[in-house]
């Protein structure tokens, strides 16, 4: 236990991914492998989940440690979790309880599980008796299913196959699969690398190019095929060997966090590699990114997860059909195998009808709402563009589909690896803008409650100011440290950790998209929102109001 | 007997300053640190042992009289004194005895053991007036001998990988508590002419010292991947010499004990080493002055506030010179960037 909470402590207070690397190499190279199984299910992250609420542990914690609920709030301001706040009020042990990580485990962890309360309360408060304050903040954070002990899953992938002599790639693939936390489990993974491990491995991607100026389409819409681009996570699908990978850029291993793709994959012939964008999705139009990222974060959710945002993969390349690579094809021919590849999916699933597919889109036709909510594979649409007025056309539009810009491939480009100029060209949507006046800012938790951390901007609705959106980003050091001085020199009232101030400086604010909104006052919420620039030369009567907002947002349903 | 005036705390009897923020007639002074003896007044008043740093801070033309601690003196009919407060080289409390009432203003002041300075001696009074610099729970301080070790294992770690240390710590009292607290014969000490500067007055007042070299950036070269060297925290963020090679930065101080302030730093390690009391130092403080009335200053001091009349005090917040709120002094302690502010 104590040396795997050196490593939590070191993990925690390094600066540098190598310095990370170095102490997660020392601790797998030297832990015994009953022990060090355990450690690789407790980084992971994703194995214990909050077996004690943080409610729970709060009010018991705040019973042993003798203090009012109030004085407990004002210490959970200063130091930002509940986890480490316990941690340094509880009077723990004075020095690190001894034993291995796997007994720990055993003993202490394991019988929280689906335990009484009151059985729950008497293992913490023995707990509570044995470790040191180090080894207490450690236990908080593996019972409420905490922070991810400070470490990402590609470091913890690159960590292991250093010490197991293994490719990162074949580390990821092999981390993705279920496991036990035994000894032979941990040893099979340390083992060398075989074929198997070679198997599923994806091909480079090939990627598109921001559009530098006005090159493109000077040879008219035949030699360009364009399609949306979407904003999501990039994959290719990997089916080899009875089995089904899928991998994202960055070489994780997303099966486990995708499974309805995964599914997808099952149900395409053996040898075949599909490169796509994966995106949350209902009904017509994509899902804001953010609600894809909680299917990444922690390692795919739950169910109910899952039915709250569906993920489709948005394919539109085929890599390999029928085990032949078919990256020297020109797009075309890719593009028209593509199409094969998907209808006979759609052809095959029609004979189970629990997975449905939709068929391949015709070019040119614009959406019908014909979408199931159920399926998991889509085909990206071509755009039917004749010339410059056309594409522009398109690109002005391209929110009010759901995408965030325009992407354009020579109809005769290979797959290539990386990026190569001209071939592929990404062409961003702009920015929406608007002119808003700083109302108010927020503390953040954990900063003391002396940072600001939010700032409040508003908009005119007739002779009111109205509140539209919070944002930090976009302001560089010395505008932040100007800003932060401004708001404590004009605060106007206090309510909580927010601070109201004089509505006099102006912002122009970057977003991505609007939507309605009935939590809101203001009727709407800006996505993505961001601050572009600090408008000294606008007076705050310039700014927008509410009413040019609403405008700019596009006809859709209500999310 | 005190009111607070714009210029700092007032005694109206003995129509006196005490630490006062602008230029008085007359200004009695707890300790050498800026924030606390400021120059300009006329005369200045101060525990004998703290006048040679104070005249480091205020310059060879102020006019310093030395008390030693525990000797009364008369000021308009009100006996003022010093006594110890362990918050660095010559710190202390003022006690003030006028028509039987007793006060006594703590200035800062720590329990911890330290020996670079005479230790924290309670005084009973009726009212007291006290820092409050770490008033939450959550600041207990771990036992400074098992942090030394720490920072002689950080080290030897870094000589092993060929990496300067560097430790940052407030340029008056800390930066010297670290030089003696470290083991000098694992490797070659450096500090900057800022902190060396004071190093004299405390060899004059008996504290053993190690030999620390100057700082410079030749000096620091030549014993490159071996030294420590213990810089003012004013020079966080700044690029370090070349010539010194890897560099590992760590920091010195009780805000280190939080992790969201360790990342705020942005430092390598941190060590939670404070010359300001911990809460179970203050409310031990506190207890034992026997007083029934508390004032409380600089620092956040609300919640001791509220705790303290729950438990049956008279206590109030005292303003500070920092825009009236006492919460914004603590950024200027905790969050603020290169201006020095001790810790």
């Amino acid at each position: 236990m104590e040396r795997f909470t050196q490593l939590i402590v070191a993990l925690d207070s390094a600066t540098r991914a190598a310095e990370k690397l170095g102490a997660l190499e020392d601790y797998f190279r030297q832990t015994a492998p009953v022990d060090a199984a355990w450690a690789l299910v407790l980084l992971k992250g994703d194995a214990v989940r909050r077996v004690v609420k943080t409610t729970q542990l709060r009010a018991w914690g705040a019973e042993v440690a003798g203090l009012p609920d109030w004085l407990m709030d004002e210490c959970y301001k200063v130091v930002g979790d509940w986890a480490e706040t316990l941690a340094l009020l509880l009077p723990t042990g004075r020095s690190p309880a001894p034993g291995s990580l796997a007994d720990f485990v055993r003993q202490r962890l394991l019988p929280l599980i689906g335990a009484k309360e009151a059985a729950q309360r008497r293992l913490l408060e023995r707990a509570w008796l044995e470790l040191d304050t180090r080894q207490c903040l450690l236990w908080h954070q593996l019972i409420t299913g905490g922070a991810s002990l400070g470490v990402s899953r590609p470091l913890l992938v690159r960590a292991l196959a250093r010490v197991a002599g293994v490719d990162p790639a074949s580390m990821a693939l092999r981390l993705a699969e279920p496991g036990q936390p035994t000894r032979e489990d941990f040893v099979r993974l340390m083992s060398e690398e075989t074929a198997r491990d070679v198997e599923l491995r994806p091909y480079p991607f090939f990627s598109a190019l921001p559009r530098a100026g006005e090159a493109s389409l000077e040879e008219g819409g035949e030699t360009w095929q364009v399609e949306w681009r979407w904003k999501g996570l990039r994959a290719q699908l990997v089916r080899r060997g009875g089995r089904v990978a899928l991998w994202s850029r960055r070489g994780e291993v997303l099966t486990r966090t995708f499974p309805e793709v995964a599914e997808v994959g099952a149900g395409l012939p053996e040898g075949t590699v599909l490169d796509g964008e994966l995106l949350a999705w209902r009904g017509d139009r994509p899902l804001a990114f953010a609600q894809l990222q909680r299917r990444v974060r922690r390692g795919g959710g739950g169910v109910a997860l899952r039915g709250q945002v569906p993920v489709v993969l948005m394919v539109s390349d085929v890599l390999e059909s029928e085990g032949v690579d078919w990256r020297n094809r020109p797009l075309h021919a890719r593009r028209a195998e593509l199409e094969r590849v998907v209808a006979q999916f759609g052809e095959e699933r029609k004979r189970w009808p629990s997975v449905r597919v939709d068929s391949a889109w015709l070019q040119g036709d614009l959406f019908a709402s014909s979408f199931e909510p159920s399926l998991a594979l889509k085909l990206s649409p071509l755009l039917a563009v004749k010339g410059r007025d056309e594409l522009e056309a398109w690109h002005r539009e391209v929110r009010a589909w759901g995408a965030n810009g325009l992407l354009l491939k020579r109809r005769d480009s290979l797959y290539g690896a990386g990026c190569e100029p001209g071939v592929w060209w990404e062409w961003e949507a702009d920015p929406l803008t608007c002119d808003a006046v700083l109302v108010a800012a927020q503390t953040g938790r954990g900063s003391g409650g002396t940072l600001l951390h939010q700032y409040s901007f508003a908009v005119w609705d007739g002779a009111e100011l109205v509140p539209v959106a919070k944002a930090r980003c976009g302001l560089s050091d010395v505008e932040d440290q100007a800003l932060q001085d401004f708001v404590l020199q004009n605060a106007t009232g206090r309510f909580g950790p927010v601070r109201a101030v004089r509505p006099v400086l102006v912002f122009q604010l970057a977003f991505d998209a609007i939507a309605p909104s009935a939590r809101h006052r203001s009727g709407i919420i800006l996505q993505g929102i961001r601050i572009r620039t600090w408008r000294k030369d606008k007076e705050p009567t310039e700014a927008d109001n509410l009413e040019t907002l609403r405008a700019m947002a596009p006809w859709g349903p209500a999310r | 007997m005190l009111t607070v005036t714009d210029r700092g705390l007032y005694c109206a009897a003995g129509d006196f300053h005490i630490d006062p923020w602008r230029s008085v007639e007359r200004a009695v002074i707890t300790h050498a640190h800026s924030d606390h003896a400021r120059p300009g007044s006329r005369t200045y008043l101060a525990a004998d042992c703290g006048v040679p740093l104070l005249r480091c801070r205020l310059g060879g033309k102020a006019s310093i009289r030395g008390l030693p601690y525990g000797e009364a003196v008369d000021l308009n009919g009100v006996s003022v004194s010093f006594h110890p407060a362990g918050h660095i080289l010559g710190s202390a409390q003022i006690r003030m005895e006028h028509r039987g009432q007793v006060w006594v203003v703590s200035g800062d002041y720590k329990l911890q053991e330290d020996p670079t300075c005479s230790p924290f001696e309670p005084v009973r009074c009726h009212v007291f007036v006290t820092e409050c610099t770490f008033g939450l729970p959550v600041y207990r301080w771990p036992d400074p001998r098992g942090v030394f070790q720490e920072v002689n294992a950080w080290w030897l770690r870094n000589q092993r990988a060929r990496r300067t240390s560097l430790l940052l710590a407030y340029s008056l009292g800390k930066a010297q508590r670290m030089l003696v607290g470290v083991d000098p014969t694992l490797g070659p000490l450096f500090a900057h002419d800022a902190i060396r500067s004071f190093l004299p007055a405390y060899a004059a007042a008996g504290v053993r010292l190690p030999s620390v070299e100057s700082a410079t950036d030749e000096a620091v070269a030549g014993a490159r991947g071996l030294g420590l060297v213990v810089v003012p925290t004013s020079a966080f963020g700044t690029a370090w010499p070349k010539g010194w090679g890897e560099v590992s930065v760590a920091f010195a101080s009780g805000w280190m004990l939080l992790r969201n302030t360790r990342r705020r730093r942005g430092v390598d390690r941190g060590f939670v080493v404070s010359d300001h009391a911990d809460w179970p130092g203050l409310l031990q403080a506190i207890r034992a002055t026997g007083a029934e009335r508390v004032w409380v200053t600089h620092g956040a001091a609300s919640p001791l506030v509220r705790w303290l009349q729950e438990k049956g005090w008279e206590a109030e917040a005292l303003p500070t010179q920092f825009g009236g709120d006492a919460d914004t002094s603590s950024r200027e302690c905790g969050a603020g960037g290169g201006a020095e502010r001790e810790d």
